[in-house]
């Protein structure tokens, strides 16, 4: 029972506490840019949560089974954004071919995904804090909610946005930011959770 | 010469890549806490930068299409990781407080995003300009970014206090201030293009 | 056919100076990065021991007596070739993580000093056996009779914690009556 307790805080964690958008600052270009509509949102959340998985699993193999042994912990960066870049290569072609409704939901903003730094960053995070395979997963389950739920969130406001009467110099970009901010203040809240 | 110095205008103003294209948000809003700490990431963030657009551009003959982006990623990561050993070797104080953004430069959508757009398809001397221009660029974003946030959060300037009577408010180096502050500095960017362009 | 090799060769060449490059780097600042460390480690022990002016670690490291300590490390202070005192590397079970700590004997065999050096305990409870006013007590003490609640102050909702500490430092005090 207690590994359970573990897990779920770290899921709780990873998708609350220490949000990848509001407290840790990762995957903000996607989140700037596509949060413009709630459909697309839920599109790249969903292939968020697909890639990042997988990277973490292939990247924790990579991590302790070569580079550990073979005493190449320096090659880690370049590793770890090689993998993720012929992953998301090889899950664009595998999801285009044999899952094509899946690939119009969500395949196009695949490509986008391998610059993301959420990724590269949850694949590092899991090596700095030691997590095991299961924890590695969880994790990342955890961080792309986190992420999508912050998606919907924005684009939901965004959404609001476009009938409101904004200001000439806040319109556009300023005012996203502001929002983005009010948000991360609400996330804040969320610190009370972890003690 | 003349054009030279065009390519670097161009990457401090006019295609600023944090204020105006808004890529590379991430390291950007992270390590603003303090000006110190964003002078670090931006002096690191230009090597990677700069070296990278000379390397990208040098390899043009021997890169064909295809395999382009593998191999800027292979450049950019080396000179990341380059980046990496000596901070953390020779200065890891600053290491400690940059963190992972220093790996991440790796994915800054800027770097790849500038080898794709420019380094690959001029000169080398075209792409320094180019570099130096961006990296200025975003070295005055972050520090005004790092200026703001030191400031309101802490009443520091680089660790001095300026006034006494100033009492700093917290929620300025924590993430609302970061996001607070960018949309500030567009929003008073674009105030000033306006007004440029009027004149 | 002909393309891929000629693609698979090109990446391969640029990986391999890219590795090259790299392993020349990471070679020349690893040199370093062991002086920074050791560097850090001096200064962290000076902390416990501030009259000494050099610090070499003991060949002599014993097993423990205790299953749940572990010896890490015992260095020696000394000052102008005189040996001035001990400081132990210990590892305690404590009550969510391994707690390491540095105990400092000075050379009439009592406790100098006592400093946690890493540890993972619960924020606010465990976590507080870091601090001096837990430590603090352990200073002058010479024999392994501490207990908690019998001669030892533990921190309250933290009685894990406070043994683990407490287990370790008698460890140290048990092999330097030897």
């Amino acid at each position: 029972m207690n590994i359970i307790g573990k897990l779920f805080m770290l899921f709780i964690s990873a998708s609350l506490i220490n949000n990848i958008v509001f407290m840790r600052f990762l995957a903000l270009c996607p989140f700037v840019g596509m949060s413009t509509q709630i459909e697309t949102s839920i599109g790249m959340g969903a292939a968020v949560t697909f890639v990042m998985v997988m990277a973490s699993v292939v990247t924790f193999f990579i991590y302790y089974y070569i580079l550990v042994p073979l005493n190449l912990l320096f090659l880690r960066t370049i590793a770890f954004i090689l993998v993720i870049a012929v992953l998301v290569q090889l899950v664009e072609m595998v999801i285009k071919r044999f899952l094509s409704g899946l690939y119009k939901a969500m395949g196009i903003y695949l490509p986008l995904i391998t610059t993301n730094c959420a990724i590269l960053g949850v694949t590092l995070l899991n090596i700095n804090y030691g997590h095991n395979l299961i924890e590695a997963i969880v994790y990342s389950l955890g961080v792309s909610l986190g992420f999508t739920i912050a998606l919907i969130l924005l684009a939901s406001i965004r959404d609001r946005l476009s009938y409101s009467d904004i200001p000439e110099f806040w319109k556009g970009y300023p005012i996203v930011f502001i929002s983005a901010g009010l948000l991360a203040l609400i996330f804040l809240g969320f610190q009370g959770l972890a003690h | 010469m003349k054009d030279f110095l065009k390519y670097v205008v161009n990457g401090i103003f006019k295609e600023n890549p944090v204020l105006i294209l808004m890529i590379g948000l991430c390291s950007v809003l992270a390590v603003s806490t303090s000006v110190q700490n964003a002078i670090g990431m931006g002096l690191a963030f230009s090597f990677v930068m700069i070296f990278s657009n000379i390397f990208v551009s040098l390899l043009r003959p021997i890169t064909p299409n295809e395999i382009r982006i593998p191999v800027f990623i292979i450049v950019i990561g080396t000179f990341t990781t380059i980046v990496d050993l000596v901070i953390s070797a020779y200065f890891p104080e600053l290491y400690k407080a940059l963190g992972i953004f220093i790996p991440l430069i790796v994915v800054n959508c800027i770097i790849i995003g500038r080898a794709e757009a420019f380094a690959y398809r001029h000169n080398v001397l075209e792409s320094i300009a180019d570099g130096i221009g961006i990296s200025i660029g975003y070295i005055w974003a972050i520090v005004a970014l790092g200026l703001i946030r030191e400031f309101l959060g802490n009443g520091t300037i680089l660790g001095k206090t300026l006034f006494s009577w100033f009492n700093p408010a917290k929620v300025f180096t924590m993430p609302p201030g970061a996001f607070w502050g960018i949309g500030l500095l567009i929003g008073l960017l674009k105030w000033f293009e306006k007004r440029m362009g009027r004149r | 056919m002909k393309n891929i090799l000629r693609y698979g060769l090109t990446l391969f060449i640029i990986c391999a100076i890219a590795g090259g490059v790299l392993a020349y780097t990471y070679e020349t600042t690893q040199k370093v990065i062991e002086a920074n460390k050791i560097r850090e480690k001096i200064m962290l022990l000076k902390e416990l021991i501030p009259d000494a002016s050099d610090f070499v670690s003991s060949s002599n490291k014993p097993n423990s007596f205790d299953p749940l300590v572990t010896i890490k490390e015992i260095y020696i202070a000394k000052k102008d070739g005189k040996d001035v005192g001990r400081v132990w590397e210990v590892s305690t079970k404590g009550y969510s993580s391994d707690i390491v700590l540095l105990v400092a004997i000075n050379d009439s065999g009592a406790i100098e000093k006592v400093k946690v050096v890493s540890q993972q305990e619960t924020p606010g409870l465990g976590t507080e056996v870091t601090k001096d006013d837990f430590l603090a007590q352990f200073i002058g003490k010479k024999e392994a009779n501490l207990e908690v609640k019998k001669n030892v102050k533990p921190v309250s909702g933290a009685t894990i914690s406070s043994s683990a500490v407490v287990r370790a430092i008698n460890e140290v005090l048990k092999h330097n009556k030897i």
